[in-house]
Formats: C-alpha cells, structure tokens, sequence
C-alpha cells in the first residue's frame, strides 16, 4: 500500500503512514484539490501556520506508463492566494514512487528559526535534518553539496534563496534525471515560499534496496494497454517539434502571427523572434557540445528537454523553455538567446519562476527603469534579487508588486500571476484560460493555439478552453501534459488504464469525471478564499488596446466567462 | 466586456451563382465553358419520377456530353454509399460533377469530390481540411428551397460505423457554379416545402445569433428571415405559386450563404441529435427548439433577436429586457413554424421522456462550439420540455 509522508515542522517530526482511503485512487492535481479543501482553511495566510505544502505523484505512479512519474506540487498560493497546484518533471517523482509513497505534506511551521531537509534514506528510513549549513545556498550548488554527502542517485527537491526569503515568485526545483541540474521547476505561484515558510530546504530521496511494487486489480491487462499506450505516444512523439527540437519550436508558430509577447505584451511584431527561434538553438547546440532530445524522467518517449552550453562549450543552462524564451527575449525586446539562457540558468538556481520575474523585468523596462533590450540590465536587476537589495526583494514579489511599485499602468497578470508566452488577443482562447483557470493566468492550464477557427477570432474559443481545461485537469493528475497531447486519439485506453490498476469499470467517463470534479472543488476553494467573478478577468488593456500584430483586442463577453464552468 | 467594438472579421463569398426561372437549362451550357467532357451526374430516384432528372441530363447531353449517372443518393447519405459513387466516379474518369437535388444529393456530390484525389474513407477526413487534393469542377442544382448546401464548404456525411453525422469542411466541397432554378421546386409538396423552408429559417436565425456572425451575414440572413415569414406560408398553401417559389428558393441560399459565414450552433446540434435518436427529417428536427434556441441566445445577442423579432414583423418595445426580446422572438418564430404545419414532438409520438434524454447527447454535439455561451444539459431539457406540445 501507498505510503504518505507527514513532515510536522512545528514538532519537528516525520511520520509515515498508509495513505488514507479517500486519496488511494487519486494523484497529481485531484489529489492536491481534494486534500487542500478538507485540511487548508482556503481563508488562511499562505505563509502561516494553517497552510500545507503537498508533494505528490500522479495516479500512475510506479507503473510503466510513459511520463507517469509527474511530480505535483500544491498548497495556498502565497502569489494569487488561491488554490495552487504547480507540476514538474525530473526524477523526484520517480525516486518517491520507488520508494512507496504517494504523497508527502508539510503542515506547522517551526517555533524557533532554523532550517531543515527531509531525508529518505535508501531502506526507506525518513528523518529531518539540519540545513543550517545550506542556508543562502542556492539550488545549483545544494544539489552538488547533497550529492558529495548522500552520492549522485539521490533526488532533489530544493529551494534556493528565492524560497528561503520568501519571494511571492518562488519555486521548487526538481532534479533532472541523469544530469541532476536543478532545472525543473514547480515554478509557478510561489510555492517555493510556502516551502521556505515551513523552513524546509528540501527533501533528499535516496534510491531504495528494494523498490516499491504497486498493486495492481490485473496487471495484466494494465502492461497490455499501458504497451499499446506508450506505443501511441512514442509514434506521436516522433512528428512533434517539441520532441524534435523542444518548447523552444513554438516560438516559429507564435512569432509570426502576434501570439508572441512583444514588448510588455505591446502586441505588436517582433521582426527578429528567429535569433530566438530553433535554428539558432539548434546551431548552438551543435556546435557547443549541447544537446536537445533528453528525457527529464526515467522512460519519457517525447524528451522535450535539453543541455544548454555557453559560448566556450560550458554548460549554462537546461530544460531550457519557450516561455522563458519568450518573455525574457522578445517581450523585454531581447534577442540575445545565449543572455537569455544565462537568465534562466540564474533563476533556475535561485529559485524563481522565469513567467514571474520575466515579466517583472518587463515592468522595469516599461517604467523606464531599464532599457528595452538591455540585457546587461536585466542581469544586474537579477543580481539584485539575488543580493536581496530592496528593489530585488521587490523584483522577488512578481510583476504585479514591480510594476505596481513602478507605476505602470499595463500590469499584464490575473489572479496576481503573470500571464505566459502568448498574448490573449492573438490566442483568444488561452485568453479565457488565464481569466478562468482556478490557477490564475496559467497557459499550461489549457492552451488553446491552433485549436479553435482562428486563433484571433472569437469563434469556438470558449468551448475549447473549457475542453482543454477539463482534459488538463486530469491529465495533471496523470502524467505529463505533452505525453497526454498525444493520447487524444485513444481515449478509451485511459479508461482501461484505470480499471486494471484500481479495478473498476473500463469507462473514460470515470477519467473525465475526475477532471470535472477537480476544476469544480479548485473554484470552490478560490471562493470560499474571497475570489469572485470579478478576478476571473484579463487586464482592462487587452480589452481596450488593439494588438497591432492583427488589430485583434479580447473581446469575449464577460457572460462568456461566468458560465464557462457550467456543466 | 468593456467597450468593444465589432470583431474583425472575413467575409467568405465562395461560389458564383446564376439564379432565375429555367435557369437550368443552361447546364450543359456551362460544363462545356468549363471544358467539361465527361460529368458524373448525381441525384436520387425520386427526381427521375418526377421527370426533373430526365431534362437536365438531356440538356447535358444535347451540350456533347459523354455522361456518367449516379442515382442512388439516399437521405442523410451514408459514408459507404459515397465512397461507392466515389469509386465509380474514379473507374469511369469523369471530369466534372452535376448534382441536382436536395441536401443529400450536394452532399454525396462533396463527398465523392474529396474522395476523387484522396483516398478513402471519408471518415479520414471529418473536421475542417485544409490540405486536401483538389478534385474536379462542379455545378450544384437545388431542387428544394432549404439546405443552401449549393453555396456551402460542408458536406454532411451519416457515419455508419459510428452511426452519428459528421461533416467534412473544405474547398473541395465548394461547387464551381450553382444554378437556382425556382421552376425545379415547383412540384414539392407542402409538407416538403414546409420541412425544407423552416430549414432555411433555421439556417438565418442561427446566423444571425452565432459567433461568428458578420455584416454580410447578418444582411442576408435578415433578408432570408423576411423572405421566409412572408411567402413560406402562400408556397406551403399553394405550391404552383411561382412567385413564392422564387422567393423562396431566394432565401434559401441567402441563407446558406450567411451560414457559411456565420456558421449555425445550437438549433441544429438539437435537430441533428434528435433526428439520428428518432429518425426525424432534418428540417422539421431543427425547427422543434429552434424558438426557444433563439430566446436562450436573447442574453447576450440581444440585438440581434430583436432583429429577428423585426423581420418575423413582432413588436418589441425600445426599452424591452432581454428576457422581453427573448420571448417574443420565441412566439413569433413558433407562430411561422406552426403556420406551415410542423409537427411538435407530442406530434411525433415521441414521448416526453424520451425526448429529454437525449439533451446530455447535444451537449457532445460540435456545433455547440459556436453557441453563443455554454449551455448545461439541464438547460436543454427545459428547452425540450417547453417545445413538447408547444
């Protein structure tokens, strides 16, 4: 049976026990729903007491289903103050399931100051330890210093200083498999903050003796239709960009018709958008000894991940993504990828979520703080989040506190989050996503580009975010939203998938059900936390300016939005 | 929404048109201006019987023609029998399609047109195409004043395997010229006439209330709507009526031309998914909740219901609610769609159970993408339940 891990950092003490019944078939994102809304006081202060941090692994953990080994991440969001759930890859997920357990959560915080790390040791033995030798450590380094002390099998769940002082914009970086970079990230939503809140530092997952053999109600069957599975997915992956180059590829669709953030989300064109497109990528791969193609968990097909070197062949940077590429190029006028690359690398390794200070950057750029395009001022402006100046504490608390602070009147966020890589006139649907999702401005949410009539158009856009915002609810709870991309054309399979592991009728509709439930309680949870209809909204901006990429402006009715969720 | 001004849009103006009495007979005329040798010419039984089918494949012939004649179109035509005119249409090497017919004729002309350079099935190719291989010249001939398919991209498609409809949405599916000879519609009789005409309201009505409405759309449709109101009762009365058949076949494809800009939604996800549970035809299946589809769409296209409400020559006051707007529209259209004698569900002696069981099956019906705003199942139901016995 499942084990669940309970860290108490008031008692400084780790139980583990058998995962209670109501969350035996749950994982991912339903679990995090379903477990936030009976244990968290949706009204409470997410860097208090009350709030919990919940670690878990997806419904299919320890099978062989492809990519099943996502890592979720949720709790209050210190950054919308609403409901969050935050997903990764790496190896982390992989290394927990091994070792028996579904889920970890972290409740209370310390009485006195200090700092600890959870340690799961290779006979499955759990202890919190000192970290005080770790503090104002950052993630790059932590992981080296964790790997001289435990060895280079272990997993890494970690924050770096952005956690540990608190910034609104904190992640929670996960270790890649085989490199161990520190590069995937639960970056979304601050919940590095909640973690740093509980004075955790990390958690270390050693690789157990014995690995942790699931239960199956006919296993069968579930190697049989996890087979053909993972054959659909693997003959999916070898037409998609994103396993051919990486995320990087969207940029050749988005940077042509206005979808790509331009400028502080200016609308407008950005005529260079290929110096960050995937033939400079590629280029610098190959000759830099880089490489693209590198599964970020163990027996991933799609292998959407990359090494990154700089100029002199070291390495800077991996799982290096469109929407950091995005938002710190072209929408601060940038189109220095390599200036690019060394920003994610400094965020990767303080710990905070590219989308949030990308955007923040923006605000220093439109304030005039910066100049557009200076990368050497971004880079110093990110020094200053690191050395924990003022202005960087204040860069540390996401675009809404900078560009509030700076007086800027186009703050592009929902829900306090900055929205990511695609401008909402240009993909009218995700538009409707980042008003709607329980998340805040969240394109993984459900992003609708190259889904409805036109993507500028308003035609369909409603219906298809509502889709796909169900269908990621439960494919967040399943594996990894770019394996799912290509399971659409079997559905049923998931039906058949989650009969013979948890027994059962083989009926899609159970899978749908759980997406449904898991959007309905996630909006609930933002109600009774005090959201209204009113924080299911876009900037007053992208209603009133017209993108001068085609002249589109958001234009869905607002009754469009309130019923989205109706079912 | 704050402020907004209309949407930008693209007008889709796809398939000239020569329109008028005995406008037929210019066929064989027109295929061979296209250096047309060898047409396939498809139409169903029923045309032969009534002599229609007979003087247009004459007129194509006396053109020099060598022709090639399908005449097994059924209704709500059947993916195998496509891909059997298909193969024929492939074996004998025709260089051009006639249809002439109803829906279901144009229809199997679009299909066996995809399947001329493309591979089957047609099921392969349900949805919007982009990259499809052209096939061959065609000409459309309505016999009916209802579908406006002689105008449209979609071909709609019965899925045996499936056993629901699709629709394949793609250039190929446009016709080169459409002939609209009100003389053909002379003979229908008046329950046809009624089926085919609310068929055509359906088309306009939606239109004007879709998603994707536009200026030229919202024109011909409203046109269609006035059109409708007034002559669809004296052709549904007296069929030899000339004039009335001429102005129906008008908004006919007025109305297939506004849907092909504006697409339809909700009415017709109703009408296609109680047609497949009842095995209702397709005109008298989208008029039963087509009034209440309308006062539902009243919330947020308010003005545009108040247009209807203007062309079906209800009165609404300047200060109405929307709910006001909304349900006269509903009385109105229902009094024009009594008029001409469509039967209700109770009518159709289907029971009130039955029926509202199937609103969850319309809720997965595509059409619902461009409904004005999301529609619960539940809501459906009530909108079945108040066009029962209505």
């Amino acid at each position: 049976m499942w084990s669940k891990l309970s860290i108490d950092m008031e008692k400084l003490e780790i139980k583990k026990e058998p995962i209670e019944k109501e969350y035996k078939e749950l994982g991912g994102r339903a679990l995090i729903a379903q477990y936030l809304i009976r244990n968290v006081p949706p009204t409470c202060d997410p860097l208090g007491s009350e709030n919990q941090l919940v670690i878990c692994n997806t419904i299919f953990a320890g099978t062989k289903l492809t990519t099943a080994h996502r890592l979720s991440i949720g709790g209050k969001s210190p950054l919308t103050g609403g409901i969050k759930e935050s997903n990764a890859g790496g190896n982390a997920a992989y290394q927990l399931a091994n070792q028996g357990i579904k889920m970890v959560v972290v409740k209370n915080i310390p009485k006195e100051k200090g700092l600890w790390f959870a340690h799961i040791d290779s006979k499955g033995n759990v202890s919190l330890e000192d970290a005080n030798i770790y503090k104002g450590i950052n993630n790059y380094e932590f992981v080296e210093k964790i790997n001289e002390r435990y060895g280079d099998k272990v997993a890494v769940i970690s924050i770096g200083i952005g956690g540990e002082r608190l910034y609104k914009s904190a992640s929670i970086q996960v270790t890649e498999f085989n490199s161990n970079h520190p590069s995937r990230a639960a970056a979304r939503g601050g919940l590095g903050s909640l973690m740093g809140s509980k004075c955790l530092k990390a958690i270390v997952i050693e690789n157990p003796v014995e690995k942790y053999k699931v239960e199956y109600a006919d296993e069968g069957k579930f190697n049989e239709s996890c087979l053909k599975f993972n054959k659909m997915i693997a003959a999916g992956a070898k037409k998609d960009p994103f396993h051919n180059f990486g995320t990087i590829s969207t940029i050749e669709a988005t940077g042509a018709n206005g979808i790509l953030p331009v400028d502080n989300f200016s609308g407008k064109l950005f005529p260079e958008y290929q110096e960050v497109g995937v033939n400079k990528f590629m280029t610098n791969l190959s000759a830099r000894g880089g490489r693209n193609k590198i599964p970020c968990q163990p027996g991933c097909v799609i292998q959407c991940s990359n090494c990154y070197n700089d100029k002199d062949g070291k390495y800077l940077t991996s799982g290096f993504e469109y929407e950091t590429i995005a938002l710190f190029g072209p929408n601060c006028h940038i189109s220095d990828l390599d200036a690019i690359a060394q920003m994610d690398r400094i965020c990767d390794n303080l710990g905070v979520d590219t989308i949030e200070t990308a955007n923040a950057i923006a605000m220093c750029m439109e304030s005039g703080k910066i100049n557009w395009g200076d990368s050497e001022a971004v880079i110093s402006l990110l020094k200053e989040m690191e050395d924990g100046t003022e202005f960087g504490n204040l860069i540390g608390n996401g675009c809404e506190a900078v560009g509030k602070h700076l007086g800027v009147e186009r703050i592009p966020v929902v829900k306090h989050q900055a929205l990511a890589g695609y401008d909402p006139r240009n993909t009218k649907g995700t538009g409707i996503t980042y008003a709607t999702s329980p998340m805040g401005a969240d394109h993984t949410a459900g992003l609708t580009m190259g889904r409805a009539f036109e993507d500028a158009g308003r035609t369909a856009q409603a219906y298809v975010s509502n889709k796909l915002q169900v269908a990621i609810c439960f494919s967040d709870s399943m594996m990894c939203l770019f394996a799912f991309a290509h399971a659409a054309n079997n559905l049923p399979l998931l039906g058949e998938l989650v009969a013979s592991l948890y027994g059962g009728e083989a009926d899609f509709s159970r899978v749908a059900a759980m997406g449904v439930k898991t959007l309905l309680t996630e909006r609930q949870y933002n109600k009774m936390a005090g959201m209204t209809i009113e924080d299911d909204r876009l900037p007053g901006f992208f209603y009133k300016d017209k993108s001068f990429a085609t002249g589109s402006k958001f234009d869905i009715n607002d009754y469009e939005l309130e019923v989205l969720f109706d079912f | 929404m704050k402020g907004v001004d209309r949407m930008i849009t693209s007008y889709e103006i796809f398939v000239p048109t020569i329109m008028g009495s005995g406008s037929s007979l210019r066929t064989g005329m027109k295929l061979r201006s296209f250096g047309c040798k060898k047409p396939l010419i498809i139409f169903d039984k029923g045309l032969k019987d009534v002599g229609i089918a007979d003087v247009i494949v004459e007129n194509i012939k006396s053109a020099g023609m060598e022709i090639v004649i399908f005449d097994k179109v059924l209704p709500d035509p059947p993916d195998i029998l496509v891909e059997e005119a298909a193969e024929i249409a492939r074996t004998e090497n025709i260089d051009s399609i006639v249809a002439v017919g109803g829906g279901s004729s144009m229809d199997t002309a679009k299909g066996v047109n995809v399947l001329m350079n493309n591979k089957p099935p047609i099921m392969n190719y349900f949805g919007v195409q982009k990259n499809l291989l052209p096939g061959v010249p065609m000409i459309f001939i309505p016999t009916t004043s209802g579908t406006g398919s002689e105008v449209t991209n979609m071909c709609v498609i019965t899925c045996t395997s499936r056993g629901n409809k699709d629709s394949v949405v793609s250039p190929v599916c446009l016709a080169k010229l459409a002939i609209v000879d009100p003389d053909l519609t002379l003979g229908l009789p008046p329950k046809l006439t009624a089926a085919t005409g609310v068929d055509a309201l359906a088309h306009a009505v939606e239109s004007l209330t879709g998603g994707q409405s536009n200026p030229l759309s919202d024109a011909l449709a409203r046109d269609a709507i006035r059109t409708i109101a007034k002559w669809l009762p004296i052709a549904y009365k007296d069929g030899s009526n000339l004039e009335a058949r001429e102005h129906m076949i008008l908004a006919s494809t007025f109305a297939g031309m506004a849907f092909t800009n504006a697409l339809v939604h909700l009415g017709h996800s109703i009408g296609h998914t109680l047609g497949a549970a009842f095995h209702i035809p397709h005109g008298i299946a989208c008029a039963i909740a087509l009034p209440e589809v309308i006062e539902y769409t009243a919330k947020t296209e308010s003005d545009k219901v108040r247009m209807i409400c203007e062309c079906l020559g209800a009165d609404v006051e300047d200060n109405a609610t929307y709910e006001e707007v909304g349900s006269t529209a509903r009385e109105a259209l229902r009094k024009l769609i009594k008029s001409v004698g469509i039967p209700n569900l109770k009518d159709l002696g289907i029971s009130l159970e039955d029926a509202v069981n199937v609103a969850p099956k319309i809720t997965a019906d595509a059409g619902l993408a461009i409904a004005p705003y999301r529609i619960t199942a539940k809501r459906i139901a009530e909108m079945i339940k108040s066009a029962y016995d209505a």
